[in-house]
């Protein structure tokens, strides 16, 4: 029988601070490897399994984006700051008893002020949802580029790969095309 | 992380945090003055956001199929018994869940304990001198949750003049999950003694020091007018 593979916190945070595939892995096995923090919720918290599991998904996807955005610095131990956020998650669960769309305000700290300010009356006046439809008109490969590219900073070979196009050059150019085309939207 | 790959460069600089303040201060101006370009920032944000949303979905989408390739099968059989093995295995049971009922230790995690009994000091504003306005205006940043922006403020602010500054900074640091530091911060707040001392024995506990939260704790929970004994005493009991 084959040993699971296991890392150091020292890996795992260079990895996830390389972004692209090895940061998505990475998350991924700091995921499975902690996944009995749902069953544990379940149990202390009266949550849902479904609602716990929720929490447990956001609360991973907020570690790897706190570690890219530097607000962890490996002063703890991962498991336990992935703990600390995971509860904390929870506890705000209960209270609210009730699913909040997610507030974006609080994941994007390097907003300025101002911008801070708009975001908050984007959302509170659900003005998002208009524009979601016009980016629909995008079309799903063009999203998938631009959204990897600009958000989880996968190269143009694991794009390629994602997508399935053979070279770099083709991503390159479909890029091209894909911003032409959403500025030409926005501009409509 | 806001790339300029696809929102246009002069807006995607300043929704990134990268121009000098005098230069985001002089692109806010402009923005006041000119309608169109705050229209023009306001639709590239929502653009930003609904890639961050759809992305995060997805992920969560990819996630939540792990869970449930990994998760264990509670209906999956891992053993196959001979029918008087049953019997047994029963019996096992039966003294197994005796013994877990029975147990005596039922210590929980540092971090555990800390998300049960955090709940952040309500940050009540003031009125009057200067740094009472720059106080207000940091308190309303701490109690908008925006804890990066409230501590930049509380640091500006005379320490010796408002000693209430010092001690939300490291508040504020709590929050933002940098016990190290607001342990540092409350340990120089003059006054709010019992504050001071429980939120610093939080501090040990998100850190994950037991022995350090411990003695912490101990203390609040021999102090009999400490408003925070019983719940020190409930954590010592669980730590």
């Amino acid at each position: 029988m084959s040993e699971a593979i296991t890392y150091s916190d020292e890996e795992i945070l260079e990895a996830i601070r390389a972004n692209g595939v090895r940061g998505r892995r990475m998350t991924a096995y700091l995921f499975d490897k902690h996944q009995g923090y749902v069953i544990n919720a379940v149990r202390k918290f009266r949550l849902s399994e479904e609602d716990a599991r929720d929490v447990y998904t956001d609360a991973i996807i907020a570690l790897n984006r706190q570690i890219l955005q530097g607000k962890f610095r490996g002063d703890s131990k991962i498991s336990t700051y992935l703990y600390s956020i995971f509860f904390n998650r929870c506890r705000n669960r209960v209270r609210d008893n009730l699913r909040k769309p997610h507030n974006w305000v609080d994941e994007i700290p390097e907003l300025p002020s101002r911008a801070r300010d708009m975001l908050q009356e984007i959302m509170d006046k659900e003005e998002i949802k208009g524009l979601k439809a016009k980016l629909e008109m995008l079309g799903e490969t063009c999203r998938k580029i631009l959204w990897d590219w600009g958000y989880f900073g996968y190269s143009l070979e694991e794009i390629a790969e994602r997508i399935g196009f053979s070279n770099t050059r083709s991503v390159s150019s479909k890029k091209s095309a894909c911003i032409k085309k959403l500025r030409e939207l926005m501009a409509e | 992380m806001i790339e300029d790959n696809y929102i246009p460069p002069e807006i995607a600089t300043y929704l990134a945090g990268g121009l000098s303040p005098e230069a985001e201060q002089a692109f806010e101006q402009k923005m006041a003055q000119d309608p169109a370009l705050e229209a023009e920032v306001k639709k590239w944000l929502k653009v930003y956001v609904i890639g961050l949303e759809e992305t995060r979905e997805a992920w969560k989408h990819e996630l939540n199929a792990r869970y449930t390739q990994t998760a264990p099968d509670p209906s999956s059989k891992i053993f196959s018994f001979k029918p008087w093995y049953a019997w047994a295995a029963s019996a096992a049971a039966v003294i197994l869940l005796l013994v877990i009922y029975f147990w005596p230790d039922k210590s929980l995690a540092p971090a555990e304990l800390y998300a049960a009994y955090y709940e952040p000091l309500p940050a009540r504003e003031l009125k009057g001198q200067t740094e009472a306005n720059m106080l207000n205006q940091a308190h309303q940043l701490y109690n908008q949750k925006q804890f990066s922006e409230a501590l930049a403020l509380y640091q500006q602010i005379p320490a010796d003049s408002i000693p209430e500054a010092v001690l939300f900074a490291g508040l504020a640091y709590l929050e933002l999950e940098q016990p190290g530091e607001a342990r540092n911060l409350l340990g120089e707040v003059i006054g709010f003694d019992q504050e001071k001392s429980w939120y610093v024995a939080l501090a040990w506990l998100q850190e994950g020091k037991k022995e350090e939260a411990r003695t912490q704790l101990e203390s609040i929970a021999a102090t009999p007018s400490h408003y925070r004994q019983q719940q020190a005493k409930e954590i010592l009991e669980k730590l």
